[in-house]
């Protein structure tokens, strides 16, 4: 499995990530990595540090510098652009339809709703019960669909016949499947 | 008296410390090789240059040879420095020329014949030395009018940043710091940074903010007298706010993404950078002798399309004309508001390829997180 691994600051790791995508997709990721934590795997890392400056003569007014680290995987990546629907680069784009083939366009395409609901599956948040699909506890809010009714407190509480309608469009699309009584990703 | 080359690096060398092995300091005019144009060429810079060290006091301004995208305010055995970096303008530069290149934006004005639709961020065209990189020429599909629109946006540009940093000297803001507070370079977690320093720095960046706008207005009449008499045109308030609005979004798209990180808000030195621009274009769509020349275009605008006011009216709730058949408060305000939102979007469908809600996630949270703080 390729992972991009970036360390610095955020110019070079918007540099590196426009070797995958253009200059606006890849500080746009940057801008919201931060928030799609949970979707990151166990073998994947994103670290941000801040770097305080040092004054003895003067005291300079340079944004803090920050420093990145940054060690996921090309599919996350990929996933994440789809969901803001970014432009890849051609070598890139080439990839990500080797690997989720016509998905990606549908992940593209998906309403924003539809996008929260997969971050949530992706999250491990949902799961099959009584034919049903319900949430393991009220997760957090993934912040995708702007406006959106059904976050109170920074907790989604989207009713049980939105999230079902949801899930099974998601499977009819086959962006999702069932395995093993519960609901993975297709990539 | 300015610094001359040797003395600038000097004094800059010793603030990024010795391990620097390349020239920090550029020449305006070794670097600025685009071709002489009146708006924004290596005159300009070094007119700007000079003007920065008189304000400053037996200061420098510097032009930093680093590809990062920033500015700064120091002082360096007291002396006042500001340092605008290579990086910063090309960004500024390359983004002002790609606006220009799609025809969605400011369409009528030039050749419209010579621009693109659908235009993506790769058709960057700022040409670059090779040998030393320096800015060489900006192209702009081969319209003057809209080239010169471009340069006119650059330099409002990277106007503001500059007025930005003479603005934390002219506050006294090194100073206070240097005086009040002792920082030391290091990877530092958040909680080390005092909630009364995190404050009077925001406080500190809305002076400096607030100082470069009130400059940029009296700047205004100065650039509009030179770039009339040079391209021998009228130019008026209107155009220049026009122009104002693009330039305000490039720097804010141009500046770092970690004073825009909105879980961070509370942790940051700035206000987010959409509420920055806010309020900077708020405060120039208030000054009386701007207003008095936008409100009758926008006035104008809505009496001679009455179905673009009526769809106005229904989509955001608000009446265009008062009783005396005057432009409403609330109307003039929406709509520079929307200019900004048209001019982000604009930028968004260049640099990231679509101007989906979810693309201004962070700016959205931004507001949100202003209206709720400050309701």
């Amino acid at each position: 499995m390729d992972y991009i691994n970036i360390q610095g600051d955020e110019n070079t790791i918007i540099r590196e990530l426009s070797n995958y995508m253009n200059q606006g997709g890849a500080k746009l990721i940057v801008q919201n990595l931060s928030s799609f934590m949970d979707v990151l795997g166990d073998d994947e890392a994103f670290d941000i540090k801040e770097e305080i400056q040092k004054q003895e003569d003067g005291l300079g007014f340079i944004v803090p510098r920050t420093n990145y680290y940054l060690n996921v995987k090309k599919t996350t990546i990929a996933f994440i652009g789809l969901l803001f629907d970014i432009q890849f680069t051609k070598g890139f784009a080439s990839f990500v339809l080797d690997i989720l083939g016509i998905t990606a366009d549908k992940i593209r395409k998906l309403t924003d709703i539809e996008k929260c609901v997969l971050l949530l599956i992706r999250t491990g948040s949902i799961t099959i019960s009584s034919g049903g699909y319900v949430f393991g506890s009220t997760p957090n809010c993934m912040n995708f669909a702007l406006g959106c009714t059904y976050c109170q407190y920074d907790r989604c509480h989207l009713p049980q016949e939105v999230l079902n309608d949801t899930v099974q469009k998601l499977l009819e699309d086959k962006v999702i499947r069932c395995k093993d009584n519960s609901l993975v990703c297709c990539f | 008296m300015g610094k001359n080359s040797s003395e600038k690096e000097k004094i800059l060398r010793s603030f990024f410390g010795e391990h620097e092995s390349s020239p920090l300091v550029l020449e305006p005019d070794k670097f600025f090789l685009l071709k002489k144009n009146g708006i924004l060429d290596a005159d300009v810079m070094l007119q700007l240059q000079s003007e920065v060290e008189s304000m400053i006091g037996d200061g420098c301004f510097a032009l930093i040879d680093r590809e990062e995208v920033n500015a700064f305010a120091m002082e360096k055995d007291g002396i006042p420095v500001i340092a605008l970096y290579a990086g910063a303008v090309k960004k500024i530069l390359c983004a002002a020329s790609v606006l220009m290149l799609s025809d969605a934006f400011l369409p009528e004005v030039g050749d419209m014949a010579a621009c693109y639709h659908d235009i993506s961020s790769d058709m960057c065209t700022l040409k670059t030395n090779d040998e030393k990189d320096s800015v060489l020429k900006m192209t702009v599909s081969g319209d003057p009018c809209r080239e010169n629109l471009g340069y006119m946006i650059a330099c409002l540009a990277i106007h503001f940043v500059v007025y930005h940093e003479v603005g934390h000297h002219e506050n006294g803001h090194v100073k206070k710091l240097k005086e009040k507070y002792n920082l030391y370079y290091s990877e530092t977690p958040y909680t080390w940074i005092s909630d009364e320093y995190l404050e009077e720095r925001k406080r500190m960046e809305l002076e400096a903010d607030m100082y470069a706008v009130d400059m940029l207005i009296e700047k205004i009449d100065s650039l509009m007298e030179s770039w009339s008499k040079y391209l021998d045109m009228d130019i008026t308030y209107s155009e220049m706010f026009q122009l104002i609005v693009p330039a305000l979004v490039i720097v804010k798209e141009s500046l770092p993404t970690e004073v825009s990180r909105v879980e961070e808000i509370e942790k940051s030195y700035y206000l987010p950078n959409i509420i920055r621009i806010s309020i900077i274009v708020m405060v120039i769509a208030s000054q009386p002798h701007i207003k008095n020349v936008v409100y009758p275009d926008i006035l104008e605008l809505f009496t001679e399309n009455e179905e673009f006011r009526v769809q106005f009216e229904e989509l955001y709730g608000i009446k265009v004309f008062d009783d005396n058949s005057q432009l409403t408060k609330e109307a003039y305000e929406k709509y520079y508001s929307l200019m900004i939102a048209d001019t982000e979007q604009l930028y968004a469908d260049i640099f990231v390829g679509n101007h989906l809600r979810t693309t201004f996630l962070s700016d959205v949270k931004a507001m949100n997180w202003f209206l709720y703080q400050y309701k």
